[in-house]
């Protein structure tokens, strides 16, 4: 359309609209938004999927196998893999398939097991260091601190050795007759890890609770009139439990990490259970003509991890607000 | 012009993001001439540090000069090769950011940092390097300069490091000092004495001063010329005096109205309503309509041409022309 | 600077302390008497050793005892082997230990850094993508498992590298790679953010603004800045390797004090176990107090905290 120059240069008569104030994009929850954001990761939903199978296959696979763990099958000793053995089986003559199933029991109990010591250990004492703050704070921080500066892998042997003996003697009383079927080692792989890493967790939780108190917006809730409930719900806990569920999210890899490792050498669960460091113990002495022994429950270890720690990330990329585009 | 030190002609310059392409520059133009002293003003956004990093050849890695010219000292310097135009910079050019708690590298000391750059860009050795940086660090008046040539910048409060950041944008006695909004992070009173201090050094040095600012007070101060940038353009240029008795542009009078004055009895200060534009959708027309109170149909239709109303001064919008022509 | 040297160091020996005294009540929570492994030994005997050990005294008093004799670098006798005193042991294994881990933590620090700039230099391109998949799967795999199996295909299959021992710098190859190939990758992604982060930073505009070159400017300029996090990574790594030294140590057939600390938990061999983790607690925490004082030297902004 052509408009002609007087229509041209006639003037603009509108209402003022304060449509461009208005935010650009619909407001989401802030967990909706949080999925939204996870579930546009491809990377970190696969991992999910793949953590969810492992789960799956932890539960289910070894009540589906023919075999049980510790059943030793005479005339079928270090085969191959094979269909009727996927995994092969070992010098006793068991099957690997159901070991490195019933080893994902193990691996990620430990991992959901020390995260939830870990997590209630951290909350209460990051919380009330942080809630109190002053003095009871700093004492209780510089506690945290000489955590901190020991060497944990050594207390979680050393923790190990004193657990193990101990347990031995608790689990043979008739109280703890249930806990028997788990173990004196597993248990003591429960507590050893459970015991020795909250002190990162309480550290981030008290940091956050800290600076929470401290931050203008809650300040500005306040002075808004906005109640306490509300606070913590809107402002506190979306704030400080992202953090607090990326390294949650983190710690379970590095308690599997550290099963295996404790496993391999010979401090984890007690013979004939089975678990993906032990199970990588117990190859390689056949690693030369058996290599599949090994291969399997290495295999099982990494990508568990690997899936956790990719999972851990997105889950870190999707919380974080502040990573907002 | 003969005697332009620089001059940036139909520059544009885009960003290429997630979203989609930013167009941050449109077409503007402007000149410099030798020892004069040119203030930018315009609101966050409107394109002014864009320029200046176009200038210099720093735009971040997605940002890109898609054309125009730049010709600095008769060089042009797109044409310049990386090598050629980092001897350019920090020798012929200096720059001066606005945060200096920031702009230093806190983990090397004041020395360090002033030497470095004066060994780059003169056939000076290191101790005679430190010489001159002590002199430096006397010329924009820091006391026992030997002693505070060995500290590191988190010893030193934020008006003492502006002073040190000039200092290190003078080492080589450039022809253009860019100082992109010098004062905006320091205390007023800081502020006048920074300002001071450039004023006096422009005289000592007979430099061009490309000053960017928000604060068209300080314009006034040091700038014999003014460019009003708005939503990537220029929406009007002229001496300083055009621009603060005869605004043309409705945006240059707006900014004009949000200057507090002595004078102003119970007037109350009028903002601007509104938001800057969107530059990854740009209106198709003059970028200033949607906050125009004078806004007329074509403003929403094409874009204004820069039209000089005499020399020197001119603008960039219809108004301009819907006046001459009496309608 | 020196005052919170001082204060560090303090702080070293008190930690030390804590640890002596928790290893030493953990040591001793353990039941039934240290022999129980032997069995069927006559009381008579029992209690001679237990005399001899100094086991029948009260707990307190044998507290004080090895406190002093831990000042004095006496770890006590293995209940093993002997006679033989736990120092001997230190000293003829951790030499080995020590080789390893030097190698080990040069290989993290002159692979970990570079793959890290590289990364976020070419951010986003395929060689950061490349370096990241390689590092997200470093931080995935346990030592063991890249242990035996660089052994099985490099040393056994391939035969390039010799499969057990420590005699030369290249019998150290694999067990080294083993044992930095976690904090490679750790490395590698903690200098990649830090570098992304501080190539942003206003201070790099500065530089480029003064007309410095690019390779100043990263290799000066940014550089500094971002290996910073890798110095107080120093701590943990040193740590890791150490620990990580307990199987690779078994794996490859070392003969270092790892190996030798994880035979004495299986053999029950308690004063060498509690000997040679106060050696490493001592150890990591002097560590720690080292790379605290570099971290002042390499950080100039620390003195303020002073």
């Amino acid at each position: 359309m052509q408009l002609s120059r007087e229509e041209l240069f006639k003037p603009l008569n509108r209402q003022r609209d304060n449509k461009a104030e208005v935010a650009t994009r619909p407001s989401l929850t802030y967990w909706g938004d949080a999925w939204k954001r996870l579930k546009q990761n491809k990377v970190a939903m696969f991992s999910l999927a793949v953590i969810v199978l492992i789960f799956l296959a932890a539960i289910f696979g070894p009540m589906l196998s023919p075999y049980s763990y510790s059943q030793q099958i005479r005339g079928e000793e270090n085969l191959g893999p094979s269909l009727q053995h996927p995994f092969g089986t070992d010098s006793l003559g068991r099957d690997m398939l159901v070991r490195v199933l019933y080893g994902a029991r193990i691996s990620l109990s430990v991992g959901v097991v020390a995260c939830i010591i870990n997590l209630t250990i951290g909350i209460f004492y990051g919380g009330i260091s942080g809630y109190f703050g002053g003095r009871v704070d700093s004492i209780m921080m510089r506690i945290v601190d000489i955590i901190y500066s020991i060497p944990t892998m050594l207390y979680v042997i050393l923790l190990m050795v004193v657990l193990k003996d101990r347990l031995d003697n608790l689990l043979k009383l008739p109280v703890f007759s249930g806990l028997q079927a788990a173990g004196s080692g597993l248990i003591s792989i429960y507590l050893a890890i459970g015991l020795t890493y909250w002190v990162s967790m309480a550290r981030i939780v008290r940091g956050q609770i800290l600076s929470l108190k401290e931050q203008e917006y809650v300040t500005a809730a306040k002075t808004l009139g906005a109640s306490s409930f509300r606070i913590l719900v809107r402002h506190l806990i979306p704030n400080s439990l992202g953090s607090i569920i990326v390294t949650t999210m983190l710690l379970i890899p590095d308690a599997i990490f550290t099963e295996s490792f404790l496993s391999f050498i010979g401090l984890g669960v007690d013979a004939p259970v089975p678990s993906w460091g032990s199970l990588a113990n117990d190859a390689l002495g056949s690693i030369r003509t058996h290599f599949y022994l090994l291969l399997f429950p290495s295999l099982a270890i990494s990508i568990t991890i690997l899936a956790f720690n990719l999972f851990g990330d997105g889950l870190r990329d999707a919380l974080d607000p502040r990573m907002r585009k | 012009m003969k005697n332009n030190l620089l001059e940036i002609n139909n520059l544009y310059t885009t960003f290429r993001t997630y979203a989609g392409k930013v167009y941050a520059l449109n077409n503007v133009s402007f000149s410099i001439g030798k020892g004069e002293a040119v203030g930018v003003v315009g609101e966050s956004g409107s394109g002014k540090s864009v320029t200046m990093l176009s200038i210099m050849r720093l735009l971040a890695e997605n940002g890109f000069v898609e054309s125009g010219s730049i010709i600095f000292d008769n060089k042009n310097l797109s044409e310049l090769t990386d090598k050629q135009m980092q001897d350019l910079r920090g020798n012929e050019i200096g720059m001066i950011f606005q945060d200096p708690m920031t702009s230093l590298n806190p983990v090397f000391t004041i020395g360090n940092q002033l030497v470095e750059s004066i060994v780059k860009h003169t056939k000076l050795n290191r101790s005679e390097a430190k010489q001159k940086a002590v002199e430096l660090l006397k010329m924009v008046g820091i006391p026992s300069p030997e002693k505070r040539l060995k500290q590191y910048p988190h010893e030193f409060s934020g008006g003492m490091r502006q002073r040190v950041m000039i200092a290190m944008a003078l080492s080589c006695e450039p022809k253009l000092l860019i100082a992109d909004e010098p004062t905006t992070a320091l205390d007023v009173t800081i502020q006048a004495q920074i300002i001071e201090l450039m004023k006096d050094l422009k005289e000592k040095l007979n430099m061009s001063i490309i000053l960017i600012t928000h604060d068209l007070g300080l314009v006034a101060d040091i700038c014999e010329k003014v460019v009003v940038m708005y939503g990537g353009t220029i929406v009007e240029q002229g001496t300083t005096e055009d621009i603060f008795y005869n605004p043309q542009h409705p945006y240059t009078k707006g900014l004009l109205k949000c200057i507090p004055r002595m004078n102003m009895g119970r007037e109350r200060l009028k903002p601007i309503e509104g938001q800057p534009p969107d530059m990854i959708n740009p209106p198709k027309g003059c970028p200033f309509v949607e906050r125009c109170s004078s806004a007329m149909k074509i403003c929403e239709l094409q874009k204004p041409i820069y039209t000089e109303i005499k020399k020197g001064h001119g603008a960039a919008c219809w108004l301009h022309e819907a006046g001459s022509k009496g309608v | 600077m020196f005052g919170y040297m001082i204060k560090r160091f303090a702080y070293s020996i008190f930690t030390l302390f804590v640890i002596i005294t928790i290893t030493f009540f953990l040591m001793h929570a353990i039941p039934g008497n240290v022999y129980n492994s032997e069995k069927n030994l006559p009381p008579a005997i029992v209690e001679n050793i237990r005399a001899k050990y100094g086991l029948d005294k009260p707990l307190s008093e044998q507290y004080f005892t090895m406190l002093k004799n831990t000042l004095k670098l006496d770890f006590g006798i293995s209940m093993k082997n002997r006679g033989r005193p736990v120092n001997d042991i230190i000293t003829e294994h951790f030499p080995h230990s020590a080789r390893l881990g030097i190698f080990s933590i040069t290989l993290c620090l002159f692979i970990g850094i570079p793959l890290g700039i590289l990364s976020a230099l070419k951010k986003d391109k395929w060689q950061d993508r490349l370096a990241m998949i390689i590092a997200t799967l470093g931080v995935s795999v346990p030592g063991f498992v890249v242990a035996v199996l660089t052994q099985y295909l490099l040393g056994v299959k391939l035969k390039w590298f010799p499969v057990i021992g420590d005699k030369t710098i290249y019998h150290l190859i694999l067990p080294a790679i083993a044992l930095s190939f976690l904090p490679i990758s750790f490395i590698a992604r903690l200098v990649r953010s830090s570098m992304v982060e501080v190539l942003e930073q206003d201070y790099i505009r500065t530089a480029r603004a003064k007309g410095l070159s690019e390779r100043v400017v990263i290799y000066k300029h940014a550089l500094k800045n971002s290996i910073m996090p890798v110095v107080t990574y120093l701590g943990p790594l040193i740590a890791g390797v150490l620990t990580g030294s307990f199987v690779i140590e078994s794996i490859f057939n070392i003969p270092g004090l790892g190996r030798y600390f994880v035979t004495s938990i299986s053999n029950r061999d308690y004063t060498v176990t509690m000997g040679v983790t106060i050696f490493y607690a001592v150890f990591l925490v002097l560590m720690n107090f080292a790379v605290d004082v570099l971290y002042t030297v390499l950080d100039p902004r620390i003195k303020l905290k002073n």
